[in-house]
């Protein structure tokens, strides 16, 4: 069943947390490898609508997530000790194991009794996590949920990634007697899953050598580290699944899908969303965009557009929203709601912020 | 000017070919064709022929012959 309505639960708030460093894409250069020789720094910008976005090589999500959760937790006025569940969503986990959740539920203390887990998801990640947060509170049984979405820091280096930003956000999500909730429809085709894939470092096709030697992809260098992604494919995926996965909920539950107020999509590449937002006859001033600033920032995509495009229109107004997040898996959601958000400034964290990780044991280390 | 006049002088602005490599073009064989490229195009036939495309439509037009035969049907 891809259909899901849940009542009495609602966001009670969102927040998101960046790097501060600014990486413009007017500096790209072909000759480095950093974009195709096809297109000027210039026209890369045009083409995709990405002029800059903000990047670490030290800040992790969980790093940013724990910023915006901290922010988000003082703006509500929510004890620590009253939260009884954190999800984490995300493809950029702090280690292979132990889920990234724990590590979050421990550094922003958390109490002992809480529910942790991770989900592995990019850009569908928001809207599935608010489906697992929503399910778990609407019947009161869980009162107060974290919810923190985001991609950042890879798995190993990739500094020319320049379609990429880095950033989490944190969502409330709390039981709410009355509220007409959420309604979801999800959905998942992995016959696409090298639509959009990192080859190496799972378990499939582990670490070596020779995950690290370039190879030429679609006009640039890459290594099986790097995020590969068939134009075409993904292109294809998101212009013909969006309409439909919204279509079908509105359908599915007789509403008009052209009454809301916000329609925050996913912020894949401005030329395929413009096109969406044609296909279904959107006023594009419903429709905020946040590409140009902070490219595509995976499932942390939609609630960065309430902090850094609409907090002003929204920030504790009821609001009619639809929300929709698709690509990697393949893997799409949409979710509608009517509610009023109280939406956090936006937070910077500088990479001297971070004093967290683990470290190896000091000594002998040979017989390790 | 015939809709097939139309079509090249769309495919020549957005890709850079002549005409004559305009009505041979195909997907795979036309480097400046890829998913960027296959957006303005498709940007391109909607404005100039004033009409929307269905999203399926937009899928399957991979070769100048198939964008001919898709604006037939609108």
């Amino acid at each position: 069943m891809a259909f899901c309505e849940y009542k009495n639960v609602r966001i009670a708030g969102v927040a998101a947390g960046v790097p501060r460093t600014i990486a413009s894409n007017l500096t790209l250069s072909a000759e480095r490898g950093e974009i195709s020789a096809d297109y000027t720094p210039e026209q890369f910008v045009e083409l995709t609508g990405v002029k800059e976005r903000r990047y670490s090589d030290v800040l992790t999500t969980s790093d940013l997530g724990f910023a915006a959760a901290l922010r988000l937790l003082a703006d509500l006025g929510w004890e620590k000790s009253d939260v009884e569940a954190i999800i984490f969503v995300s493809q950029t986990a702090d280690y292979a194991l132990p889920a990234t959740a724990c590590i979050l539920q421990d550094r922003l203390g958390l109490s002992k009794e809480c529910f942790a887990m991770d989900i592995v998801l990019g850009c569908s990640g928001w809207v599935y996590g608010l489906s697992v947060a929503a399910a778990m509170a609407s019947s009161g049984q869980f009162k107060k949920i974290l919810l923190v979405a985001g991609d950042a820091k890879r798995r190993a280096p990739q500094k020319f990634d320049p379609l990429f930003g880095c950033a989490a956000t944190a969502t409330a999500v709390e039981y709410a007697e009355r509220s007409d909730g959420f309604r979801f429809h999800v959905g998942t085709d992995g016959s696409g899953y090298d639509a959009i894939i990192i080859p190496d470092s799972g378990s499939r096709n582990q670490v070596k050598p020779e995950s690290f030697e370039m190879h030429d992809w679609e006009g640039r260098p890459y290594h099986n580290m790097m995020t590969h992604m068939k134009g075409m494919d993904v292109f294809s995926f998101g212009i013909t699944t969006a309409p439909k996965t919204i279509k079908k909920l509105a359908e599915h539950y007789a509403f008009d899908y052209l009454s809301y107020d916000y329609y925050l999509f996913h912020q894949a590449n401005m030329k395929m969303n413009n096109m969406i937002v044609k296909k279904l006859k959107l006023d594009p001033a419903k429709v905020p965009s946040e590409m140009y600033n902070f490219g595509n920032t995976s499932s942390a995509s939609i609630p960065l557009l309430m902090v850094t495009q609409i907090r002003d229109q929204i920030n504790g107004q009821n609001k009619k929203f639809l929300c929709c997040g698709f690509g990697v898996g393949l893997s799409w959601g949409t979710v509608v709601f009517e509610q009023a958000i109280k939406v956090s400034p936006l937070v910077e964290v500088d990479d001297s912020d971070v004093n967290y990780g683990y470290k190896l044991p000091e000594g002998d280390l040979s017989n390790v | 000017m015939s809709n097939k006049e139309k079509l090249i002088d769309i495919f020549v602005t957005t890709f850079g070919l002549t005409p004559a490599e305009a009505e041979g073009a195909v997907f795979k064989n036309t480097p400046a064709w890829d998913s960027v490229g296959h957006v303005n195009l498709m940007n391109a036939i909607e404005e100039g022929f004033g009409i929307s495309l269905e999203p399926d439509d937009i899928l399957d037009c991979k070769s100048f012959a198939q964008a001919e035969t898709m604006i037939a049907k609108y």
